[in-house]
């Protein structure tokens, strides 16, 4: 009986994990050939480029398209997973980096190397000054809500919560500070809404390496975030390091996060949305979520940068579609939850 | 435990290692010879060589147009009457749809220079055109009364503050907007230093204590700093959001009507219509000369680059002066590609602007190195154009955007810009 269940389970799973990966190829596939340049025209190129005979330095596929397509997939695997990580490690379902105010503590640094205009030197500034107020964040939010050596999970979502505000005033009180300056706030209110527009190679370099190592180490650590989503106390039983794989997690989602907000800008609900619905389809285990996050977080975000670029909506960027859809995806399933909470009740 | 501690401190050494190699391979600083020899052209005043267009007819001068802009009514007159004269010389030398204006303004403005010559006259005239004008109404359908003499003036927004600086000694404007001096080169400091003030609304005592007699606002000012001028039993006149010509015409009129100074500002309103004729036809010249000397029309374009690039639509006042630029054959092709009726910029993808390649790409910025730094940088710019032929013009953005009298020297700038051979 069990054998048959898991076997069912194993077959609608990897039926789930097929048809993502063909939305994926579709959405990719659009991606790269969707474009002002008719694609053969730019095929041509391509060809001339690899026989060393093209004119031109730039191919809108190989120069735009491409990378555009690897800041995008590396942006929603990062999110989703950066937010089913945290879930897990903090047994919340609000646990995300928006929530927790990991986001906020990226963007304030960021914005400060807006203004020295340190990016103009030294292009690596943004992630690096993205991963280290990220990290920073949630290192203070963790410490804070910790007490005699085990977090209080409702203290966890208060503190980042007011660590949100606190941080999100300071990057207030800036902007009003320099709200004569009006190039660098429509600057930064263009990277704050989570614009896809003109990424290049230069933003695959500075999210990539960031996103690859956290994603390889939430992968390796799956089997651990499992264990530790029972407790920490159960966990150590079982033979897990549980603060040195706590840490290193929290590494990952800073690099996960501080790769994604520096090629992209803040997408909010991403991370807190998107576990939910793989949890929802696949169940709480993270030995699958992790690689359905990654999936499915590359397709919806390929997805929504495919149709704002499609009906050419100008007035909307990804991050704040995203963050639309999302809260009313949120509301959703709040209402429902609360539905059959109150049937249960009766 | 000694090796455990080995082997972790190595995962985060090889890691930092990776992150930083990785980097450094990708942000090293390629200097190539394109960009050692790139010198983009500079364009904000007119220090460059131009094309000589109809020697016949008088060079348009950026200083005398300003400082006719700027209230120099004599100065107005006489540049009114030399391009009136030029606009006869193109018609003589056969050119067609030349831009001239109507008679009566032609003479109205000269007239209205000698009244204003003569003070007794200019003071009856003043009272003939108050008794005639009782009152005016606001954008928001509000009489304000104008028999009473209002001194003490509030320019809360740009336009406002422009067409006072031009209309009224400094002594009558209580206070400027705070950024409106960071723009020396439309206010210089030597005018703007003389209203010490900003318009802040941690300085409303003081704003009180000046004792404005009325301010003129608009519909997007600040709800508070409005509430707090209506409550300090301040006037208000709300003006229209500027977004053409012709509102800057009508706000133009109203201000002098209210200041006491209408003789003026009708003279500015006719100024600036005659300027646009004249430029039209230095426009036309310059096509005709184009023609005669069997040279292509170069593919141009005008976009706005702050950290990406994008075009300036009909809705904008610099999208209509770029309307009237048939040599702008770039940007008049991507507006019509583009109607964007309610959007203020288009915006414009490296993908398209590089199918588009301009062969002069006019640069609209208030930081000219900066964006020359970051176009020289981007590799997948150096195929245009533009930028391989080094026909990259930057003109300046504050005056560009400028919602008041000034666009006319925004025009000005794109005429000279255009002068650069292909």
């Amino acid at each position: 009986m069990i054998t048959n269940i898991r076997k069912e389970k194993n077959s609608s799973f990897f039926r789930l994990n097929i048809l993502l990966l063909c939305l994926l190829v579709i959405c990719s596939f659009c991606t790269l050939i969707v474009g002002d340049t008719p694609f053969e025209l730019i095929w041509q190129d391509v060809l001339l480029r690899i026989q060393g005979q093209s004119p031109s330095t730039w191919n809108p596929l190989l120069d735009e398209r491409i990378p555009r397509l690897i800041v995008i997939l590396s942006t929603g695997a990062s999110l989703a997973v950066a937010g089913a990580v945290m879930q897990s490690l903090f047994h919340n379902p609000l646990a995300s980096p928006n929530v927790l105010g990991i986001t906020c503590g990226g963007s304030l640094i960021v914005v400060i190397v807006f203004i020295m205009e340190w990016h103009l030197e030294y292009p690596f500034a943004i992630p690096l000054a993205a991963f280290i107020g990220c990290l920073s964040t949630l290192v203070f939010v963790y410490s804070f809500s910790r007490t005699e050596g085990s977090v209080n999970i409702n203290a966890l979502i208060i503190t980042g919560i007011a660590v949100s505000s606190l941080l999100l005033s300071f990057q207030g009180a800036i902007m009003y500070a320099f709200r004569d300056n009006w190039i660098l706030i429509q600057t930064l209110t263009e990277w704050e809404a989570g614009s896809t527009v003109d990424r290049d190679w230069k933003h695959v370099h500075m999210q990539l390496p960031l996103t690859l190592i956290g994603l390889y180490g939430c992968w390796h650590y799956r089997s651990e975030i499992d264990i530790i989503a029972l407790g920490g106390e159960e966990a150590t039983n079982l033979g897990v390091e549980v603060d040195k794989v706590r840490w290193r997690l929290f590494l990952c989602v800073a690099l996960l996060t501080g790769g994604a907000l520096a090629s992209v800008g803040t997408i909010a609900f991403f991370g807190l949305v998107l576990p939910h619905l793989v949890r929802y389809i696949q169940g709480p285990t993270n030995h699958w979520l992790i690689p359905l996050c990654i999936l499915i977080g590359s397709v919806s975000f390929a997805f929504m940068d495919l149709i704002l670029r499609t009906l050419e909506i100008r007035a909307l960027s990804t991050g704040t579609i995203s963050a639309i859809l999302g809260g009313l995806f949120f509301l959703i399933l709040m209402r429902r939850s609360q539905y059959s909470y109150s049937e249960g009740v009766k | 435990m000694l090796n455990s501690q080995l082997k972790t401190l190595s995962v985060y050494v090889f890691l930092i290692f990776f992150i930083s190699a990785w980097w450094t391979f990708a942000f090293q600083k390629k200097v190539t010879s394109d960009e050692n020899s790139f010198s983009p052209r500079f364009f904000s005043q007119s220090k460059h060589h131009s094309l000589q267009i109809e020697p016949a007819i008088t060079h348009i001068d950026r200083n005398l147009l300003q400082q006719a802009l700027s209230g120099d009514t004599r100065l107005m007159a006489r540049l009114i009457a030399d391009w009136d004269i030029d606009a006869q010389i193109l018609s003589s030398n056969g050119f067609q749809d030349v831009s001239r204006l109507n008679p009566s303004d032609f003479l109205r403005s000269q007239s209205l220079i000698r009244l204003l010559q003569n003070q007794d006259y200019a003071k009856n005239a003043t009272s003939i055109l108050k008794q005639q004008n009782q009152h005016v109404v606001d954008d928001t359908g509000n009489y304000l009364n104008l028999k009473p003499i209002y001194k003490k003036f509030l320019p809360q927004t740009y336009v406002a503050a422009s067409f006072l600086l031009s209309l009224i000694p400094p002594e009558h404007i209580v206070a400027l907007p705070r950024s409106l001096r960071d723009q020396t080169q439309l206010y210089p400091l030597s005018l703007t230093e003389q209203i010490p003030l900003d318009i802040d609304r941690y300085n409303a005592e003081k704003l009180f204590q000046a004792g404005t007699d009325l301010a003129f606002v608009a519909h997007y000012s600040h709800p508070a700093t409005i509430q707090a001028l209506s409550n300090q039993g301040v006037l208000l006149y709300t003006m229209k959001n500027i977004q053409s010509l012709e509102d800057i015409s009508h706000e133009l009129i109203a201000t002098g009507h209210i200041t006491g100074r209408p003789l003026q500002a009708e003279l500015l309103k006719i100024f600036i219509d005659a300027a646009m004729c004249a430029m039209d036809n230095h426009q036309a010249a310059l096509v005709g000369q184009l023609k005669k000397n069997h040279t292509q029309l170069p593919r141009i374009l005008v976009v706005n680059f702050h950290q990406t690039f994008s075009v300036p639509t009909i809705q904008t006042l610099a999208g209509q002066i770029i309307s009237r630029m048939p040599l702008l054959n770039a940007s008049l092709q991507l507006a019509s590609d583009n109607n964007q009726a309610n959007e203020w910029v288009i915006p414009l993808g490296k993908e398209r602007l590089l199918n588009m390649d301009p062969e002069i790409l006019v640069i609209t910025t208030t930081n000219p190195d900066a964006a020359a730094k970051r176009i020289c940088s981007d590799k997948s710019l150096r195929d245009l154009s533009a930028v391989r032929n080094q026909r990259l013009i930057f003109v300046d953005e504050a005056v560009q955007q400028s919602p008041s009298q000034y666009i006319l020297l925004a025009y000005h700038d794109l005429i000279q810009a255009l002068k650069f051979q292909p």
